[in-house]
C-alpha cells in the first residue's frame, strides 16, 4: 500500500517534469514564430501553454507582445497587466503596457495618489509575491537566530545589541509579511478587468434602463468593486463609478 | 325718346312749381354702431343748397365722402303737381371708440341763408367676437363703390396653427392702378404670401348688401401665430384709381348741366382712392399643457414622419446616410426635425435640411427632410433608437407622436481602423511613442504551474515550522548543555579537594624519597588542578593572571590569593633553585596544604 502511494507520487512528479519540459519546448517554438512575424501561429501556441496550466510572467508578456503586433490592443493590455501582476518588478512589461495604453481611445487622468501609498506600492513592487514571501521567511530565520543569541548571551553587551537588532529585524519582518499577505491576496483576487467591447456605456444602475454616465472603449482598465447578477460595479482610474455588463470586460 | 319726354316734363314743371317753403336739413344715420364698424352718415336737404360745411367728426374716422347726390321727383296728385328735390351728402365713417357721441350740426346755405342740420346721437358699442367680421360692410344703398375687406378663415387659433387671411376688393366701378401702399407688419405672426393670381386679378361677381359687386382677391396670406394672446392685424392700405361717375360742378344742381354732363359722358372722374381694410383681432390660444409630449417642438398641423437608411451593415470609417422626413400640412417651414442620437464614436456631420412646400388657399403643405451623413469610427453592433416626432393637431385638439424606424447597425472592423489615429473623439494627446516599437519578447521564461505561490503554501508553513522547531530545539539543547556543564562544575568542585589531597599524598611520597622533580610536579599539579576544578577554568586558559582574576571575582581575600600565587611561583622556581632541597620541599609541602585549606574555606 505504501509502495503504491510512493509510486503514484513519483509518477506524477515525473509526468509534471516531463510536461513542463514539453511546454518549455512549445514556448521556444512560439518565440520562434514570433520572430518570424507569424503572430497568428505564435499566439495559438502561447495560449495553449496557458491552457495546459502553465504560466509565467514572460509567457504572458510574450502573448501581450503578440497581440500588440496583431493590433489587438485590448488583449495586449490584458496580458501585460496579467504579467505585471505576476512580476511587478519587470520594467519591460511596464514599458510595453504604457505603449499599448497610449494606443487605446480612453485617456483617463488618474486620481493623485497619497505619497505614503505611493511609497508603499513602490516598496511592494520591489519583489514579486514569492520574493516577499522568501524575504519574510529569511527575516524570520534571522530573527530566530538573534533571539537565540539573546537568550544565550552571557554578557550584558551581547544581550543589549541583540535586543535592538531583534527589534529592527522584527519590524522589517512584520512589514514584509504584510506586503506578502497583500501580494498573496492581490494575486488571488480577480477584481481588475479590461474592457473588450469597442465602446460601452457605463450605466448608473445594474440595468440597461439606467442613466448613461460615461462611455468607455476597449482596452481601458477598470476595477471591479461589486457584482450584481450579470453586472459589475466598476471604478476607473479617475474615481468615476458605474455599472457595466459583465460580458463587456475580461477580469484577471 | 324717353329722355326727350323727361326733358319736356322738366321744362313744364320748372315754371309751374313753387319752391317749397319748409326746408328740412336732416342728419340720418344708424342709432347704434359697433366699434370699428363702417357706417354711413347722410345729410339730406329737401331743396337745393350750396356751401355745405361738414361738422367736425370727433371720435369718428372719415373713410369716404363727402359724396354728393341729388334727386328730384315730381308727383301729380289730383292735378296738383308736387316737385320734390332731395340733396344728399353722405360720409362713410368708422367709430373709433365706445360711447355715446353726438355729431354736431352741419350747415348749408340755401337762398343765401345758413341752415343748420339736426344733430344726431350715435351709440358706439364694443364689438363682440361673434359680431360681423365684415366691418367694412356697406350700408345698403350706399354709394361706396370701392372697398376692401379682410377675411381670416378663423378668428381663434392655436399657436402655430395656420390662418389664411384673404384681402378682397369689392368694387362696382371700374378701377385701375391698384397698388398696396402699406402692408401691415403682422407682428406676432410668421407670414407667407400664398396669393395665387399671377399678377392678374381674378374677378367674380357677387351680390353684397343688395348691390352687385365685382370681387377680386388682392392678397392671400398664411399667418402662423408665434405667440399666445390677442393679436391684432393692422389694416392693409391700398390705393387705386376709381372711375366714379361724378358731376364736375358739384355746387351746381342745374338739371341741364347734369343732363348734358351725362350726355357728354364727362362725369366719369378718375379719383384716387385710399382704401383701408379693417383691423382684425385674432385670439391665439396656447398649446394645452396636458399630455404634451417631450418631443414636441412646435409642429402644428397634420404630418407623417418617416426615416430611411441607405445601409445597415458597413465597415468602420465607412459613411452611411440616414434621412428623416416630415411631410404633411402645417407649419412645415417652422418645425424642427428632431436630431437623432447616434452612438458615441459616430462622426455625424451637420444635416442637410431641405424643405419643399406647396402653398394654396388651404395653407402650406409639403415635406421637410433632414439628411445625416454618419461615419462609424469603431466596429461593433449598434442600435439606432427610433426617434419621436410630435405635433399638435389643431383639428383634433390633441398631440400626436410618431416614431421612426429602429435600425440595427453592424459595423465590421475595417483594416485601417487602428491606423487612423485621429479618430479619438476623446481628444487624446499626440502619441509620444510614434515610430518606436514595443520591447522584444522574453525567451528565458521559466514556466511554472498556476499555483506556485510561496506565501501561505504548505512549503511556507513547513519552513516556518522547521525554523520554529530548530529554534526551540536549539534553545532546549542550550539549556541542557548549560545544566550539564553546571553539574560538571559541581562535580569537579567536589572532587577538587580529593584530587588535591591525592596529589599532595603522592608529593609527600616523593618528598620522602627525595625525588625533587616528581615532588614539584605533583605539588604544582595539585595546586593547578585544584584551582582549575574549583574555579571552573579550563586548563588551556590557566595562567597566573586568570587565576588572580577569577579568585578576585570570587571574593577570595587578597593575602590568600597572593600566597597561592607565590606558592605557584615558588614551585616553578624551586625545581631549579640550588640549596638544600629537602628542607625547601618540606617547607613548600606545608605551605601547599595550608594554602589549599585556606582556599577551600574561602571558596566554599
Amino acid at each position: 500500500m505504501k509502495k503504491i502511494y510512493i509510486f503514484i507520487i513519483l509518477m506524477v512528479a515525473a509526468f509534471s517534469i516531463k510536461a513542463q519540459e514539453i511546454q518549455n519546448q512549445e514556448f521556444a517554438k512560439a518565440n520562434f514564430y514570433y520572430n518570424e512575424s507569424r503572430y497568428d501561429t505564435a499566439v495559438i501556441i502561447y495560449e495553449n501553454i496557458l491552457k495546459e496550466g502553465f504560466v509565467s510572467a514572460p509567457l504572458l508578456y510574450n502573448i501581450g507582445n503578440t497581440y500588440f503586433k496583431m493590433r489587438n490592443y485590448p488583449m495586449a493590455i490584458l496580458n501585460y497587466e496579467k504579467a505585471l501582476k505576476l512580476d511587478p518588478t519587470n520594467d519591460d512589461i511596464r514599458q510595453n503596457l504604457a505603449i499599448a495604453n497610449a494606443l487605446i481611445t480612453d485617456k483617463i487622468e488618474p486620481l493623485p495618489v497619497f505619497f505614503v501609498t505611493r511609497w508603499w506600492r513602490n516598496l511592494g513592487d520591489m519583489f514579486t509575491a514569492n520574493g516577499w514571501a522568501t524575504v519574510s521567511l529569511v527575516l524570520l530565520g534571522v530573527l530566530l537566530l538573534i533571539l537565540f543569541l539573546y537568550f544565550t548571551a552571557r554578557t550584558a553587551g551581547v544581550k543589549k545589541s541583540t535586543f535592538f537588532t531583534g527589534i529592527i529585524i522584527a519590524t522589517v519582518l512584520i512589514i514584509s509579511t504584510i506586503i506578502a499577505i497583500q501580494k498573496y491576496k492581490y494575486l488571488n483576487s480577480r477584481n481588475e478587468a479590461i474592457i473588450m467591447k469597442p465602446t460601452i456605456t457605463v450605466k448608473s444602475s445594474p440595468s440597461s434602463s439606467g442613466v448613461d454616465l460615461f462611455v468607455l472603449h476597449e482596452g481601458t482598465k477598470v476595477t471591479v468593486i461589486d457584482n450584481d447578477a450579470d453586472w459589475d460595479k466598476i471604478r476607473i482610474a479617475d474615481g468615476s463609478i458605474g455599472w457595466l455588463p459583465s460580458s463587456s470586460s475580461i477580469k484577471y | 325718346m324717353k329722355k326727350i319726354g323727361l326733358i319736356l316734363l322738366f321744362v313744364i314743371t320748372a315754371f309751374t312749381l313753387n319752391a317749397q317753403d319748409d326746408i328740412t336739413f336732416r342728419a340720418i344715420c344708424k342709432q347704434q354702431v359697433v366699434v370699428g364698424e363702417q357706417f354711413q352718415l347722410s345729410y339730406e336737404l329737401n331743396c337745393e343748397g350750396e356751401k355745405f360745411e361738414a361738422p367736425n367728426f370727433v371720435n369718428f374716422e372719415i373713410i369716404g365722402g363727402p359724396n354728393y347726390s341729388k334727386s328730384s321727383s315730381i308727383q301729380t296728385i289730383n292735378g296738383s303737381v308736387t316737385r320734390t328735390r332731395v340733396m344728399t351728402c353722405s360720409y362713410y365713417l368708422r367709430a373709433l371708440k365706445e360711447g355715446e357721441f353726438t355729431i354736431p350740426a352741419a350747415t348749408i346755405t340755401v337762398n343765401k341763408k345758413k341752415i343748420k342740420s339736426t344733430t344726431t346721437t350715435i351709440k358706439v358699442v364694443k364689438s363682440s367676437d361673434n359680431g360681423n367680421g365684415n366691418a367694412g360692410a356697406v350700408d345698403k344703398g350706399s354709394e361706396n363703390n370701392v372697398f376692401l375687406e379682410a377675411t381670416p378663415n378663423k378668428r381663434t387659433a392655436h399657436l402655430g396653427e395656420q390662418i389664411t387671411l384673404t384681402y378682397k376688393l369689392y368694387y362696382n366701378v371700374p378701377i385701375s392702378n391698384l397698388s398696396i401702399s402699406k402692408a401691415p407688419s403682422y407682428s406676432g405672426f410668421w407670414t407667407k404670401d400664398v396669393t395665387d393670381n399671377n399678377g392678374v386679378l381674378q374677378q367674380s361677381s357677387i351680390i353684397k348688401n343688395g348691390q352687385e359687386y365685382h370681387v377680386a382677391t388682392i392678397q392671400e396670406i398664411v399667418l402662423i401665430p408665434q405667440k399666445a394672446g390677442t393679436l391684432t392685424i393692422d389694416p392693409l392700405d391700398i390705393t387705386c384709381v376709381a372711375q366714379i361717375r361724378q358731376n364736375r360742378k358739384q355746387q351746381s344742381y342745374d338739371p341741364f348741366e347734369n343732363f348734358f354732363g351725362d350726355i357728354m359722358g364727362s362725369s366719369y372722374t378718375n379719383i384716387k382712392k385710399d382704401l383701408k381694410s379693417q383691423p382684425i383681432d385674432i385670439e391665439v390660444k396656447a398649446m394645452p399643457m396636458k399630455d404634451k409630449p417631450k418631443s414636441f417642438k412646435g409642429a402644428v398641423g397634420q404630418f407623417t414622419f418617416t426615416s430611411k437608411i441607405d445601409k445597415t451593415s458597413m465597415k468602420s470609417n465607412d459613411a452611411f446616410t440616414i434621412t428623416y422626413t416630415v411631410s404633411g400640412k402645417g407649419n412645415i417651414e417652422l418645425l424642427d426635425i428632431p436630431r437623432p442620437v447616434f452612438p458615441p464614436d459616430f462622426e455625424v456631420y451637420d444635416p442637410k435640411i431641405t424643405t419643399n412646400t406647396k402653398n394654396n388657399t388651404y395653407g402650406i403643405s409639403g415635406t421637410k427632410t433632414a439628411e445625416y451623413v454618419v461615419i462609424p469610427r469603431v466596429s461593433g453592433d449598434f442600435t439606432l433608437e427610433p426617434m419621436e416626432f410630435s405635433y399638435f393637431d389643431p383639428a383634433k385638439g390633441r398631440y400626436v407622436s410618431l416614431l421612426s424606424d429602429q435600425y440595427e447597425l453592424k459595423v465590421e472592423r475595417s483594416a485601417n481602423e487602428g491606423n487612423t489615429g485621429i479618430i479619438y473623439a476623446g481628444g487624446q494627446e499626440v502619441i509620444k511613442v510614434v515610430g518606436s516599437d514595443i520591447l522584444h519578447i522574453m525567451t528565458n521564461g521559466k514556466l511554472h504551474t498556476n499555483s506556485t505561490l510561496l506565501f501561505a503554501s504548505p512549503l511556507y508553513f513547513i519552513i516556518i515550522l522547521v525554523m520554529a522547531v530548530v529554534f526551540a530545539a536549539a534553545l532546549i539543547l542550550n539549556r541542557r548543555i548549560n545544566k550539564f556543564n553546571q553539574n560538571q562544575v559541581l562535580v569537579r568542585n567536589k572532587k577538587a579537594t580529593k584530587i588535591a589531597q591525592k596529589r599532595l599524598k603522592d608529593a609527600f611520597n616523593y618528598l620522602k624519597i627525595k625525588d625533587q622533580n616528581h615532588f614539584y610536579e605533583e605539588l604544582s599539579q595539585a595546586l593547578w588542578g585544584y584551582i582549575s576544578d574549583k574555579l571552573n577554568i579550563s586548563r588551556s586558559q590557566l595562567s597566573m593572571d586568570t587565576v588572580r582574576e577569577t579568585m578576585n571575582g570570587k571574593n577570595v581575600p587578597e593575602d590568600i590569593v597572593n600566597q597561592f600565587i607565590d606558592l605557584l611561583n615558588n614551585c616553578e622556581y624551586a625545581r631549579f633553585a640550588p640549596g638544600d632541597p629537602g628542607k625547601k620541599m618540606d617547607d613548600l609541602y606545608q605551605k601547599g596544604i595550608e594554602v589549599i585549606t585556606k582556599a577551600e574555606k574561602n571558596l566554599n
